[in-house]
């Protein structure tokens, strides 16, 4: 894929806060705190459907909680939000906590499906549930994450299931009552000076995250992207991607044929706003366009319905861009089993038609069975290796995706 | 995992930092902002030797012979060192100031006794001679902008600017080959300023400050891969530095308190970060010494180091033999698949190639583990080895 831009808006009067996809009405909603208000653009034409929509008092993240309507949060009033987006009626309801989206944007998620939404919240181990149906929340409190951390981003993986950061780099897979089904917490080998379990854990916050066919993209206060195999948690790579200085982290979108899309703050004039490849060329950047202005990607998003997609920057600034897709993907559950039972193992995918030099199309460890996109009508070497030294096992397949 | 860090140490003088340095045959050339040169041994880490004052504001340090090395500064003020003394003298006829804030602005051939350096006032470098001599060189390719980086190419010099473009020149001035860095597609279109070149058999790796790294096939221009890093702003350099055979350095701004070197290859056509390590010391300047596998960075000095070092796996080429046999005994031709492995994650196809019946021969980089894949075509079969090399 790559990254064509397609035009801009200015926001009038404006301080934009956060937006998110109505996919079926192909527009970005967009909350801003000066009126305060929702405005609604059209991802094809760039101009606003509607007039400003009066909503609740310094909003800070959106997301549509079914494809019906939106949901609201507030980072200073204590209440959230409903929005029915074809008459634009509004029902705000209070007893609600704050939700901030000051460093990191992704702070709800909603499970469309089940017209639920879990949201971050400024109080440690805490996470409020937003229930579409019944339009009220749920405070989750006392979560497993560990120490006194706060959740700092949160993303949809599955109906019923997210994926939760935290403040002190970890990430847990909690479902809509905030049971944690599994969790992974940051570790970085071949660092100066920093224990990795103490106080000073080198990687503390979380601040972003993508998700596709079990494949993670974690974007972290230290700037840089970690890459992961979710099923057994193995770091694939890193990427050095934005300067960490004043609490803006690399803001990422949500995932559309396993492409991710984001950028970040920076005061050197039209930094790249990037797509970047995490499945069928694990983390490589798929394209970019530079922005032309200076200050944070606020958030983005893409309508995986028609590969057009958004960001948000500075105070005012919309810009729309098509994702042109170069490849057709598919998913593949690998299984390998040992003795009956599913194993751990290496798995490298190469492209066996033409010279595989240069990177393999994917090189994991992996806990069986698990699904993975790659690339259709490729033939593809599939090596396995699990066990070890003289003990190590090697499997071969070759099939056209 | 194939950087290592390494040992670190605080600049004796307490309060100064080590901005710019020189690796070359064991030792470490810190060159303080006390300012003085310090020299070091690169496994010990024992300063061994301290020069007299210098001249302060250093920007780059290259080796200009075999026994010294030449300095530019932010005043028109060039330095020649001699290495085993730390004996330094001063030219200013000729000399201009260097730009600030970049990693590459010296670059040297010892073979010819040229060295390139950068000067701040746009449409022109300083040539400096091993006799002392600066001659400054204004090719017209450079007017209106200044350099920010400078790699020696053979017996030419590669030149990076601070308006996206990457030319090669000649010791006269003379310019061959020049290309535009793409700022499309583009909201507006922005100027880069080039701040890493490294180059190997063929293949040009460029860095720029909005974070972009291009991969070039330099005799036809061609684009070969484009890669997203972190972008620079003020105080928050990125450094590229050759590890040679195909393999970089890079290191960024990461937060205030930690910062990526990665190790990157690119001798396949892609670009592909190989691995990281973080040091806790902002980075200006990223050197390395070959010899010894030698990475050194210097920079602002942080509360705990005023220069930090890594080891790197050995990235020289060496051939390893390889056979078919099926059934055992009886050679055959195929292909051979041979992926170099760092990490999970992380390997790479370094070659894949038909081969024929016999002991054959195929390129392998030095220290690293391998995963070979051999194919007999008809009847398709597939077997592999692991190996270190």
């Amino acid at each position: 894929m790559s990254l064509t831009y397609i035009n801009g808006a200015t926001l009038s009067s404006a301080s934009i806060r956060n937006g998110c996809t109505d996919e079926i009405n192909n527009q970005v909603l967009i909350v801003e705190s000066t009126g305060p208000s929702l405005r609604k653009y059209n991802l094809n034409t760039v101009a606003q459907v509607g007039s400003n929509i009066t909503c609740v008092s310094s909003p800070s993240a959106i997301c549509l909680i079914n494809s019906a309507s939106a949901v609201i949060t507030s980072s200073s009033s204590g209440s959230v939000d409903f929005i029915e987006l074809s008459t634009n009626y509004r029902v705000n309801v209070t007893g609600a906590p704050t939700v901030s989206s000051t460093s990191s944007k992704q702070v709800i998620a909603a499970d469309p499906t089940n017209s639920v939404a879990m949201a971050c919240t400024s109080t440690a181990k805490q996470l409020v549930r937003i229930n579409g149906s019944t339009f009220n929340t749920t405070n989750l409190s006392n979560l497993e994450i560990v120490g006194s951390s706060t959740f700092t981003c949160i993303i949809l993986k599955s109906p019923g299931r997210w994926l939760a950061g935290t403040s002190l780099g970890e990430i847990v897979e909690v479902d809509s009552t905030g049971k944690v089904y599994d969790r992974m917490r940051i570790s970085i080998e071949n660092n100066v000076g920093r224990e990795p379990d103490s106080g000073s854990l080198l990687i503390t916050d979380i601040y972003g995250l993508a998700f596709d066919n079990n494949m993670l993209l974690v974007s972290t206060g230290q700037g840089v992207l970690l890459y992961y195999d979710w099923t057994t948690k193995t770091l694939l790579n890193t990427r050095p991607i934005c300067v960490f200085s004043g609490g803006q982290a690399f803001t990422l979108s949500n995932t559309a044929s396993g492409v991710t899309c984001g950028g970040s703050l920076s005061t050197s004039s039209g930094s790249p706003f990037v797509a970047l490849d995490i499945t069928c060329r694990g983390l490589d950047t798929d394209g970019y366009i530079f922005t032309g202005g200076t200050g944070a990607i606020l958030a983005a998003g893409i309508n995986t319905l028609n590969a057009r997609g958004w960001f948000l920057f500075g105070s005012t600034n919309l810009r729309v861009f098509s994702l042109s897709p170069n490849r057709v993907t598919t998913t593949r559950t690998f299984t390998v089993t040992d003795s009956g039972q599913n194993v751990e193992n290496e798995l490298i995918l190469l492209d066996y038609e033409a010279s595989s030099i240069g990177k393999p199309i994917l090189h994991t460890y992996m806990k069986s069975p698990a699904t993975y996109r790659v690339e259709s009508g490729k033939v593809i070497l599939e090596i396995i290796k699990y066990g070890d030294g003289d003990n190590a096992k090697f499997a071969f397949n070759k099939y056209t995706s | 995992m194939s950087l290592k860090i390494y040992k670190d140490f605080t600049e004796p003088s307490g309060s100064s930092s080590v901005p710019i340095s020189l690796a070359y045959n064991g030792n470490i050339y810190a060159v303080t902002t006390q300012p003085r040169i310090r020299l070091y041994n690169q496994e010990t880490f024992e300063n061994t030797r301290v020069s007299q004052a210098i001249t302060s504001g250093a920007q780059g340090i290259t080796l200009i012979s075999s026994a010294s090395a030449v300095m530019c500064h932010n005043s028109a003020t060039v330095s020649f060192v001699e290495l085993s003394s730390l004996y330094t003298t001063t030219v200013t006829s000729g000399a201009a100031a260097a730009p600030t804030g970049y990693n590459q602005l010296a670059a040297g051939n010892p073979s010819t006794g040229n060295a390139i350096l950068a000067r701040s006032t746009s449409g022109g470098v300083i040539k400096a001679t091993s006799s002392q001599v600066l001659t400054a060189l204004t090719p017209a390719v450079l007017s209106g902008a200044t350099a920010t980086a400078i790699i020696v190419k053979d017996s030419n010099f590669i030149i990076g600017t601070n308006n996206g473009k990457v030319m090669e020149m000649d010791a006269s001035g003379t310019v061959t080959t020049n290309i535009t860095l793409p700022t499309t597609p583009a909201v507006t279109a922005p100027t880069l300023t080039v701040t890493g070149l490294v180059y190997y058999n063929d293949d040009l790796l460029v860095l720029t400050d909005l974070g972009l790294m291009f991969l070039y096939k330099w005799s036809t221009s061609t684009l070969l891969d484009t890669q997203i890093t972190s972008f620079t702003t003020a105080g928050s350099t990125s450094c590229l530095v050759d590890l040679s055979s195909g393999s970089a350095a890079g290191s960024w701004f990461g937060n205030t308190s930690s910062f990526p070197i990665c190790e990157i290859y690119f001798d396949s056509g892609k670009i592909i970060f190989e691995d990281t390590a973080y040091v806790q010391i902002v980075p200006k300047t990223l050197v390395c010494d070959p010899t010894t596998n030698f990475i050194g960075v210097g920079g602002n000095s942080s509360s705990f180091t005023s220069y930090a070092s890594l080891k790197y796996s050995k990235t020289g080429k060496v051939q390893i033999p390889t056979r078919l046999q099926d059934p055992a005994g009886l050679d055959i031709p195929g292909r051979v698949i041979r992926l170099r492995k760092s990490k999970i994650g992380v390997s790479i196809v370094e070659s894949d190639t038909s081969v024929g019946t016999g002991v054959q021969n195929l390129v392998a980089t030095d220290s690293r583990s391998y995963m070979e894949v051999a194919v007999r075509t008809s009847p398709e079969k597939f077997d592999i080895r692991e190996f270190d090399t």
